[in-house]
């Protein structure tokens, strides 16, 4: 057996994953700045390889977590959530928490609004119901925090191997519409869904 | 009643509770149908490092994800939510805000000088 061809898929090294495959970065900082939409652009993360290949990772198990919790779940009876998960979950909501963008309210003394970070999770998730595709990075253009301004959200997305991205956009671009139609009062004059990658294997041995 | 503005002692009095007020309005939204989680206001990381500090000095532990303050005009309210994606948030933000201001006219203190509810996720 040559070197070349042996080396065995639980091997250290093999996970684009590993701390000595992400060239000085870390998990955390990746998928914090995934959470980010890739907002603003660290140059230090696009330019590095590892880095590219540890978020491709990431936005996969972003992509595949849920089905496999969903299925998880209904094998096993319901536990008490961790005290650890609802911390992380803090954590995450402030880290991507953004810009405030206004909700309408009645009465003068009331400040309501949704915030960015939840509308970016909002689109994501829109592309996680979808199949043959996921959601690499968004962003809202426009001036959010003043009420009824035009807003452009921008979908970045990269396709499997197999899947028509012509259908997957026109899915996707409906499903963003409707979902922010239905949570935000944003005026959104357009959704611009741009595939960043358009043959992603869907099974890559990373594991 | 006086004209003052209600101050934060004021309202844990009528509650007449053995938690504080911002435990008490964050149990309370926690009921509000469509709010499934009450996210902190304030940075949380810090405010568990204290927490973690005042457990490990024996002194009272309290992490407030509602922030209340005594404002020149009155008490103000500061809170951000999590709302099931069941139906639409915006709706779901306006029954937190109405909640809130309802805890205070049922205790029997004017409503707050200001009221912000923010929603950190949907879903």
């Amino acid at each position: 057996m040559s070197d070349s061809t042996s080396a065995p898929r639980h091997e250290p090294g093999v996970s684009p994953l590993e701390p000595q495959n992400l060239q000085g970065h870390t998990i955390e900082e990746l998928s914090d700045y995934l959470d980010r939409g890739r907002e603003p652009r660290d140059a230090s993360i696009e330019t590095s390889p590892g880095a590219q290949h540890a978020l491709a990772a990431l936005s996969r198990l972003r992509t595949i977590a849920p089905r496999i919790l969903e299925a998880e779940a209904k094998a096993k009876p319901p536990e008490n959530e961790s005290w650890i998960r609802r911390i992380l979950d803090q954590i995450g909501v402030q880290a991507s928490a953004g810009r405030d963008i206004p909700i309408r309210a009645d009465v003068p003394t009331a400040t309501l609004s949704i915030s960015e970070g939840a509308v970016r999770a909002l689109v994501r998730e829109v592309g996680d119901d979808l199949e043959g595709m996921f959601v690499e990075r968004c962003r809202l253009q426009g001036d959010v925090e003043i009420a009824g301004s035009p807003v452009t959200v921008t979908v970045e997305i990269s396709v499997f191997r197999g899947t028509d991205p012509a259908t997957v956009i026109e899915e996707l671009r409906s499903g963003v519409v409707d979902a922010l139609a239905l949570h935000t009062e944003l005026n959104v004059a357009d959704v611009t869904v741009t595939v960043r990658h358009p043959d992603v294997p869907e099974t890559e041995e990373n594991e | 009643m006086t004209d003052d503005p209600a101050s934060i002692t004021d309202i844990e009095d009528a509650a007449d509770a053995d938690d504080d007020l911002p435990t008490l309005l964050t149990r309370m939204l926690r009921q509000v149908n469509g709010v499934h989680t009450v996210y902190a206001t304030k940075p949380i990381v810090p405010t568990l490092v204290t927490a973690v500090v005042e457990f490990v000095k024996n002194e009272p532990v309290g992490v407030h994800l509602v922030s209340v303050r005594d404002g020149d005009e009155g008490v103000e309210i500061e809170a951000c939510i999590g709302v099931t994606g069941d139906e639409p948030a915006p709706d779901v933000c306006r029954r937190a805000h109405a909640a809130l201001t309802d805890f205070f006219v049922q205790n029997g203190q004017p409503e707050p000088a200001a009221i912000s509810v923010n929603i950190g996720r949907v879903g």
